[in-house]
């Protein structure tokens, strides 16, 4: 027993190690992505005013909404505000972290042999492919949600507490997880299906257009596929409700197990995909 | 005009080629366009209606403007701002064809490869209304005109992506140009929303401008909320917004391509 606990107990140091070190390599990436971007300032002046412009018209829509109803499925429009700025945050996060050099170009490497590169350095290829070439104009943008978020719980007259914060935040890391594991499981599926550019695209789409819906709106079938088979509620809805109302603590412990069974599959996902991938040279 | 034909031919061969990712392009449009309804099914619960639009009118007008999207696509202003930025520009001006002419018969080509998919399931769609006995109204002659005014806007959306292209004989990028057009038609255009639900001083500012063209006056059109009475009206202020884009876009290129220097970078 004592010498179960004890390779446990290893086996977790030797985890935290490893996250460690993945963290630091994250954070050089992005370093060099500020760098890179920096240089040439005015593109990137010009890709922030863009990224804006699509984040006024997303609040627009939502206003136009508004400006119909008092509410959404029960969210008034400064619930619907905290949503939104905390959508805003992850969709950003998204688009910098995974999607615009990273999970879109895969169907590019596949096709060219550029994923041989991949395979063959010391890192683990999951993380060069998911997280290998960060955009730095996008970790900018994603501020503008924390104004949001700020400005819904003024207006809400909400008080934060500790619990409630750091509920939102293992709501948003959980649900943060599981959308880009299935934008990844989406992107595995170009390993199978070769001739197709649009299977990353899919699941950011889904992402993009459901994350922002509040989590009530869903109901009987919706809600089997939204909360569990394509799991998009927990990273906004839930996150956004934690620091309202406080933590739904069935969901949190819902989301955790959702987060585990997700890595598990899109590891053995990966796992069939390399074994089905051939290289371009041959 | 035979030459463009043959053209408008071998982009369409070109077209088949990507048909997974023009399935992939229905499937994630479809996807876009299913969360706003569903956002509207649940607004709509407690009301008949918003701005004339039942829920059943705003469920059709999401249908058609799906349609829509697809037959007045393009990605104009990319292709041609990618040719004057990598001074691959010169071989077009070597050809004894017209540049605007050219890349729309490129865009054409490549949009009746996607309408072929999709017109005989529009079609479904409409004989399932008419069969149900939906209550709306549609009718053959919306439908045509519908059609008529997705062509044309089809083409003023060709022209506005040409004029902006342009912008490239003076500047290094401008895809942040497009994206900032694209932005301003999906929201004013009515791709996200009817213009109906606006308020209605930007609806009175609206109607002059051109992005209504590209999305909202075919679908108006295609359920019938548009009539013959206001073909006169809307095909003028159509006609000369596109005069003012081949306008625009004339003096534009005559002023840029003194410039063009083809280096490439």
């Amino acid at each position: 027993m004592t010498k179960e606990l004890g390779n446990t107990g290893l086996l977790v140091i030797e985890l935290m190690k490893t996250i460690k070190k993945y963290f630091k390599m994250y954070f050089l990436l992005v370093k060099y992505a500020a760098a890179a971007d920096l240089t040439y300032w005015q593109n990137l002046s010009i890709g922030l005013l863009v990224e804006i412009f699509y984040q006024v018209a997303f609040l627009a829509f939502f206003a136009v909404i508004f400006f119909q109803t008092k509410s959404i499925a029960g969210w008034g429009p400064f619930e619907i505000i905290v949503l939104l700025g905390i959508d805003t945050f992850t969709s950003e996060l998204l688009v910098g972290m995974i999607l615009v050099n990273n999970t879109r170009e895969l169907p590019n490497k596949i096709w060219s042999g550029e994923l041989d590169r991949n395979l063959l350095t010391p890192v683990n290829p999951i993380f060069i492919l998911t997280f290998g070439r960060p955009y730095f104009p996008s970790f900018i943008s994603a501020l503008p949600g924390f104004f949001l978020i700020w400005y819904g719980l003024v207006k809400l007259g909400v008080r934060l507490t500790v619990i409630g914060l750091a509920g939102s935040m293992l709501f948003f890391i959980l649900g943060f997880i599981l959308i880009v594991n299935m934008v990844l499981d989406f992107s595995l599926l170009t390993f199978f299906f070769q001739d197709t550019q649009t299977l990353p695209k899919i699941g950011e789409r889904i992402a993009f257009s459901f994350t922002s819906r509040p989590d009530d709106m869903f109901g009987g079938f919706l809600k089997v596929l939204f909360f569990f088979l394509l799991p998009v509620v927990y990273v906004s809805s839930f996150s956004a409700k934690a620091l309202i109302t406080g933590i739904d603590w069935k969901y949190l412990c819902l989301a955790v197990l959702l987060t585990l069974i997700s890595l598990i599959f899109t590891k053995w996902l990966w796992q069939k995909a390399i074994k089905n991938y051939s290289s371009a040279s041959s | 005009m035979g030459k463009y034909l043959a053209l408008v031919k071998n982009f369409f061969s070109s077209a088949i080629i990507k048909q997974a990712d023009i399935f992939g392009n229905i499937l994630i449009n479809i996807i876009q366009i299913w969360a706003v309804v569903l956002i509207w099914q649940t607004v709509y619960s407690p009301r008949l209606s918003f701005g004339g639009f039942t829920l059943t009118d705003t469920i059709l007008y999401y249908v058609v403007i799906l349609l829509i999207t697809f037959a007045t696509y393009t990605n104009t202003a990319d292709y041609i701002s990618q040719n004057i930025k990598m001074g691959t520009l010169s071989q077009w001006l070597l050809r004894p064809t017209s540049i605007l002419l050219t890349e729309l018969a490129r865009s054409l080509g490549e949009q009746l490869y996607k309408l072929l998919i999709l017109v005989p399931i529009y079609i479904i769609v409409f004989l399932t209304v008419y069969f149900l006995r939906i209550k709306t109204n549609i009718s053959i002659l919306g439908i045509v005109l519908g059609g008529f005014f997705m062509i044309v806007g089809f083409l003023l959306n060709c022209l506005f992506e040409y004029t902006l292209s342009i912008l490239a004989f003076w500047m290094d990028e401008v895809w942040s140009i497009k994206h900032f057009k694209e932005v301003v038609t999906d929201l004013l255009g009515g791709k996200r929303a009817p213009l109906a639900f606006f308020p209605v001083i930007i609806q009175n500012i609206n109607k002059f401008l051109p992005f209504q063209f590209i999305y909202f006056i075919p679908a108006e059109y295609m359920l019938g909320k548009h009539t013959v009475r206001n073909f006169v009206g809307d095909m003028s202020l159509l006609l000369l917004w596109l005069m003012f884009f081949i306008a625009v876009s004339k003096i534009l290129y005559d002023q840029g391509i003194r410039k063009y220097g083809a280096f490439g970078n």
